[in-house]
């Protein structure tokens, strides 16, 4: 995994990434200038799951916890942004609805509560017990949200409409992608800030090893416990994001394999890089949108990519980028040295 | 009050729910216990049992004859999945297993879409399983009391085989310490496929069986290795008996919830498991270190 990444490049390379971060970024304030309305949805689309994927980067890649249960911040503070914004029958909710500005602090602090508690309940074990745990929360999301029709819509979903904000027309697609472009990149900055800053370091130690980052002194409970939290934070961003793009909410969001997306752009992108899930995610849209008409049941071709990803590149499409990845013939060599094993 | 009659068919309903629950679940469990692999795949493979037996049964007619063929089927694809892509891997974090088998997962549920469409098929009861027999003054689907005593069969055979045989011994002996039994001189990995064709065999049974009672669509596969991930995660990762109690257990909570608060017949597996996580964090009979 490519954390330290930094120091690969010396002083001049640095000036030539901060150019290379500017100019990228020139690029995506022109696009909906060019692009129409297909287009700039499509990369909204795209900054979307690239924060959803990169929160949960911040679990898998920094700290390496594998949490089957990312979708619940998502689809939780999608709903929370929505029942509020169109003053659902909820005790203590208008029935008018309350702005937007006021909605979105409202449904992050519903994210903070909830990945506190999920998360301090599941960190009390590990592996595959925690993954099966956060699965088993992201589930229970999914059947209230299923169940309480009269509040959430239940399977047809909760209607949204994207609201004037200081006299900016968000209904407007390109004023949006303007609002979503801006969120996701102080999003993205913050979260790489995040991971060089000392508390990510003690995270990388304890992704690499837990047992000597408590002889170390550290409280690994807590730091796990905080960095639950903040990847449910920025996955939170990404759902209220998500709902206000598509105008609706369903349970779908809080469905596990919901979840299982951030993992595959992760995975696919580079883990513990951050920049792997624009990768990645860049990825995931492209390869549905050349092949969605074209190729009868495409999710196979992804599927495909996915298993020889797995088993050829683990460290993803950054890592191929950095110079880290195994031959065929490693795994050749794995499968060959298997049977020479068991023969003797 | 309900009267006698109601719970006795709630609970006979539950043990039938059970049953299939178990089916996928053991071979789950026993996977995991003996590879250390978390297989994402397997609910696949139980869907593709449910497929098989469909076509054989719509060929031949005879139930008995798809519940014969399809799991030899199915054990077939098992045992190439595993000696293809899951050997490569088992030197490697675990984490690398979770993601391909989800990976082979998300494969074998797309060709399934492919070869069978995406609605959900009809698979008629057989024949002789149709009628409706009274069971304590309960009228109960005879179909499901195939199911319920199936299952027991399939269960005590497979403990007959974990107990009685050589291969039962390699099992239980490489959960409890594989590199001691390779340093034997045992090949592991040879019962590593077999364990994994004997697991994915079963599972092809429980789609079988599980074809008439429930509907056979492409995404049977993940909704039931969520389940049995929870049976197992309750009764404790690696046991066999865990997985036996888990199974029964969530099937009655199933059962009884879906009876007196139909809302949240989905939710109590996933409450149940909860529970018992944060009581037993290894689960009911297992080990609280295997899992990590």
């Amino acid at each position: 995994m490519a954390v330290g990444l930094g120091r690969r490049f010396d002083d001049n390379t640095r000036v030539m990434r901060w150019g290379l971060a500017i100019g990228v970024v020139a690029l995506f304030a022109l696009l909906p200038q060019v692009l129409g309305n297909y287009g700039t949805g499509l990369v909204v689309e795209f900054f979307v799951l690239l924060l959803f994927a990169a929160s949960y980067d911040l679990l898998i890649g920094y700290t390496g916890i594998i949490s089957f249960g990312h979708a619940l911040p998502y689809g939780v503070a999608a709903y929370a942004m929505g029942i509020v914004v169109a003053g659902r029958p909820l005790p203590g909710v208008p029935e008018a609805g309350v702005p937007l500005l006021v909605a979105t602090p409202i449904a992050l602090l519903a994210v903070i509560v909830v990945s506190a508690l999920t998360g301090w309940l599941a960190l009390r074990l590990s592996g595959v017990y925690f993954a099966m745990i956060t699965l088993a929360f992201s589930m229970v999301g999914y059947f209230v949200a299923f169940e309480s029709t009269g509040v959430t819509g239940g399977d047809n979903g909760l209607l949204i409409s994207r609201p004037e904000i200081l006299g900016y027309p968000l209904n407007d697609y390109v004023a949006f992608y303007y609002l979503v472009l801006w969120i996701v990149l102080g999003c993205f900055l913050a979260m790489r800030r995040l991971t060089c800053s000392p508390f990510g370091r003690v995270l990388v130690c304890i992704r690499e090893n837990e047992e000597r980052a408590r002889f170390l002194g550290y409280d690994t409970f807590r730091y796990k416990l905080a960095v639950f939290v903040v990847a449910g934070l920025f996955a939170g961003v990404a759902g209220v994001l998500q709902g206000l793009y598509l105008n609706i909410i369903t349970p779908d969001m809080l469905y596990w394999s919901t979840g299982g997306d951030a993992l595959l752009v992760t995975l696919i992108g580079g883990m513990g890089t951050l920049w792997g899930a624009a990768v990645g995610a860049a990825f995931l849209l492209g390869a549905r949108e050349l092949l969605t008409g074209i190729v009868e049941g495409w999710p196979i071709v992804l599927g495909v990519v996915y298993v020889l990803f797995v088993l050829f590149v683990p460290d993803g499409i950054a890592g191929l980028i950095v110079g880290h990845s195994r031959s065929v013939w490693d795994v050749i060599g794995d499968l060959q040295q298997g049977d020479v094993e068991a023969e003797d | 009050m309900a009267g006698v009659s109601t719970i006795v068919g709630i609970v006979l309903n539950g043990l039938a729910i059970g049953m299939l629950l178990l089916l996928v679940a053991s071979g789950l469990s026993l996977i995991f216990g003996l590879m250390g692999v978390v297989n994402f795949a397997h609910g696949s493979l139980y869907m593709f049992g449910a497929y098989f037996g469909l076509v054989v049964f719509d060929r031949t007619g005879v139930f008995v004859l798809a519940l014969l063929i399809a799991p030899f089927l199915v054990a077939g694809i098992g045992m190439v999945m595993e000696y293809l892509t899951l050997r490569p891997l088992y030197g490697r974090d675990p984490l690398y297993q979770i993601l391909l088998t989800f990976g082979i997962a998300l494969i074998l549920d797309e060709v399934v879409v492919l070869v069978w469409g995406p609605n959900a098929l009809s698979f008629a009861t057989p024949a002789w399983a149709g009628g409706v027999l009274n069971v304590a003054g309960a009228a109960f689907p005879a179909y499901r009391l195939f199911v319920i005593v199936l299952g027991a069969i399939v269960a005590a055979g497979v403990y007959l085989f974990l107990q009685r045989t050589r291969y039962g011994l390699v099992v239980r002996a490489g959960t409890a310490n594989r590199t001691m039994v390779e340093a034997s001189g045992i090949n592991v990995k040879r019962a590593f496929t077999v364990m994994f064709a004997v697991g994915a065999g079963m599972a092809a049974v429980g789609g079988v069986v599980a074809g008439p009672m429930l509907s056979v669509n492409p995404a049977m596969g993940l909704e039931t290795v969520i389940e049995a991930f929870v049976v197992v995660v309750i009764g404790g990762l690696g046991s066999f008996r865990g997985s036996v109690v888990g199974a029964l257990l969530a099937g009655l909570a199933q059962s009884f919830s879906s009876f007196y608060v139909p809302a949240a017949s989905s939710l109590v597996i996933f409450a149940l498991m909860v529970a018992v996580l944060l009581v037993r964090p290894g689960g009911l009979f297992g080990d609280p270190e295997a899992g990590h």
